[in-house]
């Protein structure tokens, strides 16, 4: 296997980042694991969020992230919250980003950034019993927003309302995590949406293009990051 | 049943394939995870994170337990890996550490599927 080589932003210690985060410190990774989080432990995050222990509840999440460093991988964790204000400077340097954030304005804030940036983005959700990984390699479409478009503007199931099944999460987590070190190996597939069932059975589907996609389109109507964008259905979540 | 156990576990309860029932017999189940790398190490921490009551796993994993919960009965198992190991890892996965993540998530949620009566 070549080793992977280059910066990795992963947005998010919960659910899907702790696992994710684990794989790529491991994987023989050369270069920098960059992680973002201005959260703090919860007991209720214990049963999926697996980087962390009973030690660390009320502590901040970057803190377990911190000890992951390997020789040949620096890992630059940071307090900070992806937001339209922070993005640009999260993404500096980076080749490819997983989106493991718990809500849909913040997955469209990342790939919207990530898109205009030309920088490969891996967006990964679950909730309940259900999880998706989406690739885009960055480099033109097809993008998140080729998929589900826009921000979704009504309620959508959050893990504190509906739950979620931990185990479930880490097969996302882990998806993810081989998805970006496939996309530094030079095997990133761009539209790859990988579903995870109920049972941990995995469906490839790989989507195409769309001519009018606002971000990757022909005429692209999003062609840099507005804040009001991002606002609607905040809260909304999909899962951490 | 210590408190953190209890909180630990509210939303995996959450789940309607889950409740008070599902979560009870969690609670009271056992399960024996063999071998070692990120694959045994994942199959403990999401037992343990479901609210496992007894768990046998090689010695050199039980300090990962302890760190989740420790109230949970420990024992020990074989660190030989299994046959097996990766069964049910998609091919289209490539990163062998990414491959045992999936395996050992795979099997923690296949033992926790089975502790309850209508798995989705």
């Amino acid at each position: 296997m070549t080793p992977a080589r280059g910066t990795i932003l992963l947005v998010g210690l919960g659910g899907i980042g702790a696992p994710a985060a684990m794989i790529l410190a491991r994987s023989g990774l050369t270069g920098t694991l960059r992680v973002c989080d201005d959260d703090v432990v919860d007991v209720l995050n214990l049963h999926r969020q697996i980087l962390f222990g009973q030690a660390d509840v009320g502590r901040p999440k970057i803190e377990p992230a911190e000890r992951l460093a390997r020789p040949g991988l620096t890992v630059d964790a940071r307090a900070v919250r992806a937001t339209p204000e922070t993005i640009d400077e999260l993404l500096l340097g980076v080749d490819v980003v997983v989106d493991g954030s718990d809500n849909f304005a913040t997955k469209f804030l990342v790939a919207d950034a990530a898109g205009l940036a030309n920088v490969a983005a891996i967006t990964a959700a679950a909730v309940e019993w259900r999880g998706t990984v989406f690739s885009a390699t960055g480099r033109g479409g097809p993008c998140y927003r080729c998929l589900f478009e826009d921000v979704p503007s009504g309620p959508t199931p959050a893990c504190a309302d509906v739950g979620v099944m931990g185990p479930l999460v880490g097969l996302v987590g882990a998806l993810a995590a081989d998805a970006a070190l496939r996309h530094l190996r030079g095997q990133g597939v761009g539209g790859e949406l990988l579903s995870v069932s109920p049972a941990g059975a995995v469906r490839r589907h790989v989507v195409g293009a769309r001519t009018d996609c606002a971000l990757c389109g022909t005429t692209p109507r999003i062609t840099r990051l507005v804040r009001a964008h991002y606002t609607q259905g905040l809260g909304a979540s999909v899962g951490s | 049943m210590s408190a953190a156990r209890v909180l630990r576990t509210l939303r995996q309860k959450r789940l309607r394939e889950v409740g008070e029932a599902g979560q009870a017999r969690l609670f009271a189940a056992s399960a024996r995870v063999e071998g070692e790398g990120l694959r045994a190490e994942l199959a403990v921490r999401y037992l343990v994170g479901a609210g496992i009551g007894e768990l046998a796993a090689p010695t050199s994993l039980h300090a990962i337990a302890r760190a989740v919960d420790d109230t949970v009965q420990l024992s020990d198992a074989s660190a030989v890996e299994p046959a097996n190991a990766l069964a049910g890892v998609p091919e289209v996965m490539t990163d062998p550490e990414a491959r045992a993540a999936f395996a050992g998530a795979l099997e923690a949620l296949r033992l926790v599927r089975s502790c309850l009566d209508r798995a989705p």
